[in-house]
């Protein structure tokens, strides 16, 4: 008798601490809203629509400068040198056409979920892969011309909105999702920073020249022309970039950890509009 | 004994005594005179700070400066500048092993409280 009430007691607390457990874990889309609605409660005056500016949504100052940046865009040329780059035939006669049917105006298709390979597929690494496979070699991906060529995609693409999938039964793209997630707010080098403490809590904030931006917007506008690097450059070199300026040594760009944390930072973004390429300081 | 006679005799022993302390002072320099650093030693700490850089990335949390710091260090040792080389590579062992720490510490970082509590 007293055994069996104590064992009844043990299966209450087991469920009941399964129960706590689970509502612990929130699912990608808990988190994405949960995400989006800490952004548009911080800055209550910044319009959906208008977080794709990044810092200049919420920088008065910074946005006059930039207004009158993009009256003669600084990345016009990468974009037409793209459009060339996409129109030229590989030496095997074929091009990018070839290898993207929808191409170019595909910059929403990506970062995507590859089942087969089983690893998450980022535009410069397609776009790679199309070389390769035509016997080309492969791009830089930092800057130059894989920064021209998704300029041009990225131009062919503005207004499309960004929608990115974890496929519910591939349990390795969660797993991305999440190793993606782990990336984002882990502290790391010297300083012992995460990417959440500049862009999450001190958004708006000021750090030396710079307004802090909001990640909330972080992913529509690449590549970017900044004026501090002279040239175009890619998303993963602005992760490069961020991670050393907390003294973390950064990671390769299309490295694993790149990719899934784009992956990651893209998915939050689900629904913002895309206006790439920026410029940016 | 006459008064002063004590009393040179004190001088005497408090002479003696200082001496002793004095020799017992230097002591400790001549122990560290003989340990001056040579090359050997400059080159297994290169050699510990490379081992705690590579842990520390084998986990994702290497440092940006550590292995300047290392790459300086052989440079100083090269010039037979042990003792520099060796604090230099000690300082970038403390960074690998602090990475690595920071690294494994933060494997399960997630979502802060104020954020995700609204989807509560
Ligand atoms: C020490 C503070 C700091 C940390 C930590 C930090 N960043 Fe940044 N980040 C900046 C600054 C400063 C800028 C340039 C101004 C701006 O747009 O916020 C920037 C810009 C960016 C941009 C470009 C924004 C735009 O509108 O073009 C992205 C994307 C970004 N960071 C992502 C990250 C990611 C991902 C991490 C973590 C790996 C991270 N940042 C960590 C300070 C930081």
């Amino acid at each position: 008798m007293t055994t069996a009430r104590s064992t009844f007691m043990l299966a209450v607390l087991l469920v009941g601490l399964m129960l706590a457990g689970g509502a612990f874990a929130a699912t990608p889309a808990e988190e994405q809203a949960a995400f989006q609605a800490y952004f548009k409660q911080r800055f209550p005056n910044v319009p959906e629509d208008e977080f794709k500016n990044g810092a200049y949504a919420i920088d008065p100052v910074g946005r006059e400068n930039w207004e009158a940046i993009e009256e003669f865009p600084p990345y016009e040329t990468a974009i037409s040198k793209g459009e060339t780059l996409w129109n030229t035939p590989f030496a095997n006669g074929r091009g990018y056409a070839d290898c993207f049917a929808d191409g170019p105006a595909i910059a929403a298709q990506y970062p995507r979920w590859d089942r087969e390979r089983g690893m998450v597929v980022t535009l410069p690494l397609a776009l790679n892969d199309c070389r390769q496979a035509n016997d080309e070699a492969p791009l830089k991906y930092v800057k130059g011309p894989i920064a021209d060529l998704v300029a041009y995609i990225a131009y062919e693409s503005r207004g499309q909105i960004t929608q990115v999938e974890i496929p519910a039964d591939d349990p390795r793209a969660l797993a991305a999702y999440e190793q993606g997630k782990r990336f984002y707010f882990a502290r790391r080098g010297q300083l012992n920073f995460s990417c959440a403490h500049c862009h999450f809590a001190n958004s708006g904030a000021r750090l030396r020249s710079e307004v802090l931006s909001p990640a909330l917007g972080h992913t529509t506008h690449w590549p970017v022309y900044r004026s501090d690097w002279g040239e175009m450059g890619t998303l993963h070199r602005r992760f490069a970039g961020c991670n050393e300026q907390v003294r973390a040594k950064a990671f390769k760009p299309q490295s694993e950890a790149y990719r899934n944390l784009e992956y990651f930072l893209t998915y939050l973004n689900n629904g913002q509009e895309l206006n790439g390429p920026g410029a940016r300081k | 004994m006459t008064e002063d006679s004590i009393i040179a005799s004190r001088l005497k022993r408090g002479f003696r005594n200082s001496l002793i302390l004095g020799l017992l002072a230097v002591l400790p320099l001549g122990a560290a005179w003989s340990e001056t650093p040579d090359q050997s030693q400059a080159l297994a700490s290169i050699e510990a700070a490379e081992a705690a850089r590579q842990r520390a990335d084998s986990v994702g949390g290497e440092w940006r400066d550590t292995a300047t710091m290392i790459e300086q260090a052989k440079t100083l040792a090269a010039d037979g500048r042990y003792a520099a080389a060796i604090e230099l590579a000690n300082d970038a062992k403390r960074q690998g092993e602090l990475g690595y720490d920071q690294a494994l510490g933060e494997q399960h970082a997630d979502f802060p409280a104020y954020v995700l509590d609204r989807s509560r």
